[in-house]
């Protein structure tokens, strides 16, 4: 009673201030003396007599503010507005409905556009981010497209290219922050150059690092993310100019980032935007291998210069680079310049403008029901337009009345679909797929708004014009109400239209369900179930490649422990991940063929990992031929390799591959030296990136023979206990080194799913808005197959007693609405065909003409339609003919 | 053809009601929809939004007053009492013959069933 009576006050004050202080408390003493005597009715009555009233409060309340307010010259626009608000609350029912058909693909196209604008018209959150650029060295020989830079191509993109006046580098890698006693995993960036001011990020406290900071020889320092600044070290400002171990070594902290800093990279060159701290490298950058590509390049064009510019002096650059260096060899090096922004969205791009187009389709089709119930609710109405035209209205005058309850309609489904929106964006956030990396998080700005307001109402009072303006039409009348033939034929083409929209979408839904299915069920090359990984990062300042033993010495150590797990199968470790590693992560190779020829260094690109003897069983990943690693593989053991059986296919065709001769990167001591290696053994090809793209060729070393650092896990275990192993696990790496820590604990199966989450993603919205456009379809062909048995009564009526069998009589009723859905199926596959290209790219291992899924759609649709014609058709087989008759 | 002036134009079937139920008396707003739906047996169910507000455009028309409450209702009542004025019952005199004009139009065109005496054949 109390919040019926609060909210009726708060629905006062949309009336005129005139009304309310003369008349306030009166209505609300009337309000409460009429609900008590509906409460005695019950609950039902009262909540109903409650919508009734807030209902006529609004309505009146709006007309008369409009009606007080309305700009000279608008008085008959004003006046239409304020009797279509009238009229529909005299039908709220219809109103409600209609309102919600519109209300849900408005929801949709909200959070559409919020995405479309967060991920690819909001700008880059840096000052004047249009002159920030991506360069990445490209050696297609090497099967490097866009790749990372070697130090050498660093100095020089830094140092000899005048149109960009300052360049900084990215390179993503783990540590562990802390001492003994509170040592934290974190996700670190090494920056090369001045990769802060390259992008004009200004700190939240402190000074970031220049490059000056990134000289071999100046002082370590390092920047905290805010997350980081606020969960370590409780956000105490006295944190700057402290120092901090990292990775064993002490370095201060100069900065804090600011609270929503995110770098915005292209995706795959960072493990994750949530970076915890930054430092530069400080390193040797002209002494490191020339085959070690480690940064990944952004540059600010420097005042004047344009992008054609930087792209003419990058060509040169790089054509001098080949010739200094004879590393290259006839490899074709080339450094290109992308605009940032558009390497940052391109993935994304394809997915979401998918999402836009389905949601317009769905609206589409939901105006077109509601262009056709209107064309209805005109036919209804013809003897009260006969009235007003006899009165002397003229025909603008009713089309515009129509048009103005059209209009009701709509906005209301539009504002409804607006808060709709703000829950799906919601639901969005917590739901995201990884991968899909947005530049602000969506919201429904004013922008969004004012988009998503102008589509629907553009949508809606363009279908609904042509119903209206049978509302000026002089009837046929020996016709009566519901049958005039121009509206039905009208509704019958809007009912074709919206199978076609809806046969586009259906068809979408089953091949993106079909490519999700292949992409599930492919082989990725392992067996996840029951797999758990984790990671372990050996610091640099106490485990340097100079001294290889105790790196390899810690492996073997704890590898040895984890077989001795109860739970644990098989375990092993490995560089690359499946399904986790960048696509652009390869490594030259050279190979002696079959017939004693050396095959060029660089004529091939290939993943190369390293792994322990027991990474293939725990990975799952089987064996074809030769043999895997063992312990006599040992550091000072010649070399041997794995390979997989494509690079062995493509090296070795005769099928001879265990005992050749492959060349590659080999990383000891020092730095990279290419070395012959034997192969050994031939396994199946693992996915290392994405499960939708060929692989590229991939050789594994055992670790022994080239020792890593950061090594992730892999642990096949039997039943469940997973847990039990991880805190066994834990506790053995701080009883081999207390200063280092188990992170990233995760079962294997996970990276399967999160390379399958934009897709699924994908799947999911397509097929809620094929989901919708069905019903809304098949909702419409119920209507007009309705309108067109209630028009055809009297004609079912001499039918039936001519001796028309109910057969028959079925037959020409489903047969009226089955052949607009046919003509509907078969524009829409036409416009199916025609979308093929676009679509080619978001599926996997199915075609876009499949034609098992353009037959799979039509028939859905056809047995919806079938169904939703039952009704009509019962409806005419009991039509009376001496009551039809009379009836006329 | 110039509009008709304001106080010629159709009035809308609230002011109608209205108008009408106020007759020769003196009423307050919530006797006018109390009574306005027992004469009408229901079909005709004012809410308190529409009410007031029309009530509150003819004041402003001039077509309504309000006037003080009855003796009876003068202590401690704060409902407001309104009087039709001559202008307004010469606006629903006018309302009506100009429905029963429209109503004729419609009988003559076969809309409305004839409900007088028998025509002559």
């Amino acid at each position: 009673m109390k919040a019926a009576r609060a909210l009726y006050r708060l629905l006062l004050r949309l009336h005129p201030s005139a009304v309310r202080d003369r008349h306030g408390p009166e209505m609300e003493r009337w309000f409460q003396r009429s609900l008590a005597r509906q409460r005695e009715r019950g609950r039902i009555a009262a909540a109903a007599y409650v919508l009734a009233v807030a209902a006529d409060a609004v309505v009146s309340g709006v007309a008369a503010r409009m009606t007080a307010s309305r700009p000279p010259g608008l008085g008959g626009l004003a006046s239409d507005l304020a009797a279509a608000l009238r009229a529909s609350a005299r039908r709220p029912g219809r109103v409600l409905l209609l309102a919600l058909t519109v209300a849900l693909p408005a929801a949709a196209i909200t959070a559409a556009w919020a995405l479309v604008d967060a991920a690819l018209l909001t700008p880059l959150p840096f000052p004047d981010p249009g002159r920030l650029v991506a360069v990445y060295p490209s050696l297609p020989s090497h099967g490097i497209e866009r790749g990372r830079v070697t130090g050498t191509e660093f100095l020089t993109v830094r140092d000899e290219v005048p149109s960009l006046a300052s360049v900084g580098g990215v390179w993503s890698r783990f540590g562990i922050l802390g001492g003994e006693e509170d040592p934290e995993h974190v996700d670190l960036v090494w920056t090369a150059g001045s990769f802060f001011g390259t992008l004009g990020v200004e700190a939240h406290l402190g000074r970031l690092p220049t490059a000056a900071d990134d000289l071999a020889g100046a002082p370590p320092v390092l920047v905290l993310s805010h997350d980081l600044w606020v969960r370590r070290y409780g956000a105490d400002s006295a944190v700057v100019g402290r120092r901090v171990l990292f990775d064993g070594e002490p370095r201060t902290v100069v900065a804090v980032l600011p609270k929503d800093f995110r770098p915005h990279m292209p995706a795959g060159v960072l493990e994750t935007e949530d970076v915890d701290v930054w430092a530069p490298w400080r390193g040797l950058y002209a002494e490191q291998p020339q085959a070690w590509r480690f940064f990944t390049l952004v540059g600010r064009l420097a005042p004047g210069a344009t992008l054609d510019r930087a792209r003419e002096d990058l060509r040169l650059v790089a054509a001098d680079l080949q010739q200094r260096h004879a590393e290259y060899g006839d490899a074709d090096l080339a450094l290109l310049a992308e605009p940032l922004r558009e390497d940052v969205v391109e993935s994304v791009r394809a997915p979401l403008f998918g999402v836009l187009v389905a949601a317009l389709a769905c609206l589409l089709v939901a105006c077109v029901n509601v262009a056709g119930l209107l064309a209805v609710a005109v036919g209804e109405r013809q003897r009260e337009f006969a009235v007003r035209r006899a009165l002397g209205a003229g025909r603008l005058r009713l089309v515009r009345q129509v048009l103005a309850e059209t209009l009701v309609v709509f906005v209301s489904g539009c504002l409804a679909g607006m808060a709709g929106g703000v829950l799906l964006l919601a639901a969005f956030q917590r739901l995201r797929p990884e991968g899909l990396e947005l530049m602000a998080p969506p919201r429904l700005t004013p922008a969004v708004a004012a988009l998503t307001a102008l589509v629907v109402l553009a949508a809606g009072l363009g279908f609904s014009l042509a119903p209206a303006m049978r509302a000026g039409a002089r009837p046929d009348p020996a016709r009566g109400a519901t049958g005039d033939p121009r509206l039905q034929r009208m509704r019958g083409w809007l009912v074709s239209g919206q199978f076609a929209l809806c046969f586009i979408l259906v068809v979408g839904s089953i091949l993106l369900l079909r490519s999700f299915d292949t992409l599930r069920t492919a082989d990725v090359g392992i067996r996840p179930a029951g797999v758990l990984t984790a990671r372990v990062s050996l610091p640099s300042s106490r485990y340097p490649y100079a001294e290889p033993e105790p790196i390899s010495g810690f492996w073997e150590a704890l590898l040895a422990a984890a077989t001795h797990y109860p739970e644990v199968e098989a375990v092993g470790v490995t560089l690359l991940r499946p399904l986790d590693t960048p696509a652009d992560d390869t490594e030259p190779l050279a190979w002696i063929d079959a017939s004693g020829e050396e095959v060029p260094w660089g004529t091939v690109g290939a993943h190369l990992s390293v792994v322990s003897a027991g990474w293939f069983d725990a990975a799952g990943v089987e064996l074809v031929a030769g043999r895997p690693f063992d312990t006599g593989d040992a550091l000072d053991a010649p070399l041997v390799a794995v390979v997989d059986e494509g690079l062995a296919r493509r090296a070795w065709p005769d099928g001879e591959a265990v005992g050749r001769q492959v060349r590659v990167n080999r990383f000891l001591r020092a730095g990279t030296e290419p070395a012959w290696a034997t192969v050994v053994g031939i396994v199946r090809a693992v996915k290392l990136t994405d499960p939708a793209v060929a692989s590229p060729p991939q050789v594994w070393l055992h670790h022994l023979q080239s020792p890593r650092r950061s090594l992730t896990l892999t642990l096949r275990t039997r039943g469940g206990g997973q847990e039990a192993v991880v805190g066994r696990l834990r506790s053995d790496v701080r009883a081999l080194d207390p200063g280092l820590a188990l992170f990233d604990v995760r079962p294997l199966r996970t990276f399967v799913s999160a390379s399958l989450s934009v897709p699924r993603f994908l799947l999911a919205l397509i097929g809620a808005f094929a989901l919708l456009t069905a019903t809304l379809a098949t909702v419409g062909v119920h209507g007009l197959v309705s309108q067109v048995v209630s028009a055809s009564h009297r004609e079912l009526g001499v039918r039936i007693a001519l001796g028309a069998s109910p057969s028959t009589v079925a037959r020409a009723v489903v047969g009226t609405g089955m052949w607009r859905v046919g003509l509907g199926v078969l524009a829409g596959a036409v416009g199916a065909a025609g979308l093929a290209p676009a679509l080619r790219t978001l599926l996997y291992g199915v075609s876009p003409l499949d034609p098992v899924s353009f037959a799979g759609a039509a028939g859905a649709l056809a047995v919806a339609s079938a169904l939703a014609l039952i009704a009509p058709a019962r409806r005419a087989l009991r039509t009376e003919p001496a009551g039809a008759l009379r009836d006329g | 053809m110039p509009l008709p002036a304001p106080s010629q134009r159709p009035l809308t079937a609230t002011a109608l009601h209205i108008l009408l139920v106020l007759g020769e008396r003196r009423l307050h707003g919530y006797a006018m929809m109390e009574e306005l739906e027992a004469r009408t047996g229901g079909a005709v169910n004012l809410l308190p939004g529409s009410l007031y507000t029309t009530l509150a455009q003819l004041v402003k028309a001039g077509l309504v007053r309000e006037v003080p409450p009855p003796e009876y209702e003068r202590q401690g009542g704060e409902r407001r009492y309104y009087q039709r004025t001559p202008e307004g019952r010469t606006a629903a005199e006018r309302e009506a013959r100009r429905l029963d004009a429209v109503v004729g139009l419609a009988r003559e065109q076969g809309l409305v069933p004839y409900r007088g005496p028998a025509r002559p054949s």
